[in-house]
């Protein structure tokens, strides 16, 4: 593979692989041989390209083992976890309280149309896939050509909004690319405002790369009956299986079949175009 | 059971391996190493970062850990331990120099760069991360696959091996082209790479 003569001796001065001596003269050398010079720059940009590949590879495992190990200790129970217990427990109470008083009333009928959401431990059910997507894909180009950025304008605001709270910093820092400022400041956003908070969440992990940790934020989200962030949910939940893929094959197709096969779903066209993408790639 | 990970010698020829299934066994002792954690969550939580700005910190340490033992020929003088705690020094305060929030650093504070390493990569990965991953975008998975099996030394048959390809003749014409391929990107971003050449020059 290699074509440049020279191109051992770079790749020894890149690594830190010349003697002092040596590093001297081949930077004396650098000072004089534009080609050398282009040749040594461009290296280092494919060595640092090669070094963002495997990063990203190794934060695909840390996200990986993370939710290993989530699902592996059950019965450690954080303080947000605490929280989420006992905000459903009230919703529970107000939502028995409201059914004692409308027993008398037959129980609506489940709507055919409820999102059905692949649960992140079902990809290994015997689902028989309708194709193979193919290793030799860039799915994650794909996923950031359609991959739609929240439009915060429909974020329900209240009073509060007038005042810096920690949301409206997260939402500043979002704004400004800054997602892991985003995330800290999320952190600490009370529980009313729990379902936009974890909608910047899930897209701000999005932002950074961390497609997993995105997924299982969007996928609570919906599962918590969100009505607001329901189907641009669902489309940003896809999208992050999508950036997965073949990884994430099977809930991925499940979902996409799924939105397919239901032609009043706001993301119909777009999940089309993605499907018409996905065979002509 | 607690897992040692190792002398640096060692992880980096583990972590060298062009065996997948090595290189993440090393990558998960680290990722599981609790003292490790404990020390760089402490760290952070001192200097004004909050639980995920620890996580984030200790994965990104690990990110730069592995490829400093496994990029670069030289050895840790100091316990391993001490060294992944200045990583995680120097990402913190990398994190907090973005967020324009160094206030938890006085000017003596300021951590050294962690040894090891070739300024041009390391500017391009920190200062120039966003558009190197936009450009890796338009490049194939294939000649993603190829580049880094490349870059973590793997030779020709193994690269043919693990990507199917009928030889290693054949594995070396594909990685030629996926470098030209790159290389052509590359020239698509002249503003990505000008600046090591300027730098190279002065």
């Amino acid at each position: 593979m290699t074509q440049d003569p020279k191109e051992e001796i770079i790749k020894a001065y890149l690594k830190g692989g010349l003697t002092e001596a040596e590093r001297l003269a081949f930077e004396a050398e650098l000072d004089q041989d534009d080609v050398l010079a282009e040749n040594t720059a461009l290296m280092s940009a494919e060595m640092a390209a090669a070094e963002w590949l495997i990063a990203e590879e190794n934060r695909a495992l840390f996200a990986q083992w993370k939710q290993e190990k989530s699902k592996n200790e059950p019965g450690r129970i954080n303080g947000t976890t605490l929280g989420w217990v006992g905000f459903v427990f009230c919703l529970l109470l107000i939502a028995g309280a409201a059914r004692y008083h409308q027993q008398k009333q037959p129980a609506p009928p489940t709507t055919p149309s409820s999102p059905d959401l692949p649960q992140a431990n079902q990809e290994k059910s015997d689902v028989a896939l309708p194709v193979q997507r193919p290793v030799g894909r860039n799915y994650l180009a794909l996923a950031r050509q359609h991959y739609k950025e929240p439009v915060w304008s429909t974020v329900r605001r209240t009073q509060a909004d007038t005042t810096k709270t920690p949301f409206i910093l997260a939402r500043e820092a979002y704004a400004a690319g800054n997602y892991k400022e985003a995330l800290g400041l999320l952190e600490q956003v009370d529980s009313t405002r729990r379902q936009v908070a974890d909608f910047l969440a899930a897209n701000a992990l999005y932002h950074l790369g961390k497609y997993r940790e995105a997924e299982t934020t969007f996928e609570n989200l919906i599962a918590s009956g969100t009505t607001q962030y329901r189907y641009t949910g669902e489309w940003s939940l896809l999208i992050c299986r999508l950036a997965q893929l073949p990884a994430r094959q099977a809930v991925f197709e499940k979902q996409l079949a799924d939105v397919l096969s239901r032609p009043d779903h706001p993301y119909f066209q777009q999940a089309k175009d993605l499907d018409n993408a996905l065979k002509n790639q | 059971m607690k897992k040692d990970p190792g002398s640096s010698a060692e992880l980096a020829t583990a972590l060298s391996a062009t065996d997948p299934e090595r290189r993440r066994s090393v990558l998960k002792t680290l990722f599981e190493d609790v003292a490790l954690r404990k020390r760089a969550a402490a760290y952070v939580r001192l200097k004004g970062g909050n639980r995920q700005d620890s996580e984030d910190v200790f994965q990104e340490a690990i990110i730069v850990l592995d490829r400093k033992l496994r990029r670069f020929d030289f050895v840790v003088e100091s316990s391993l331990e001490a060294y992944f705690i200045g990583i995680v020094r120097w990402c913190w305060f990398n994190e907090c120099l973005r967020r324009r929030k160094t206030g938890a650093f006085s000017s003596e504070e300021a951590p050294e760069p962690p040894a090891g390493g070739n300024p041009e990569v390391e500017f391009l990965l920190n200062e120039q991360r966003e558009q190197l991953g936009k450009l890796l975008e338009k490049l194939q998975e294939k000649c993603c696959k190829i580049l880094k099996m490349y870059q973590l030394e793997y030779s020709m048959d193994e690269i043919s091996k693990a990507m199917g390809f009928a030889n290693s003749g054949v594995a070396k014409k594909e990685a030629f082209l996926c470098r030209q391929r790159f290389k052509a990107l590359l020239n698509t971003a002249p503003e990505l790479w000008k600046d090591l050449y300027k730098q190279n020059k002065t």
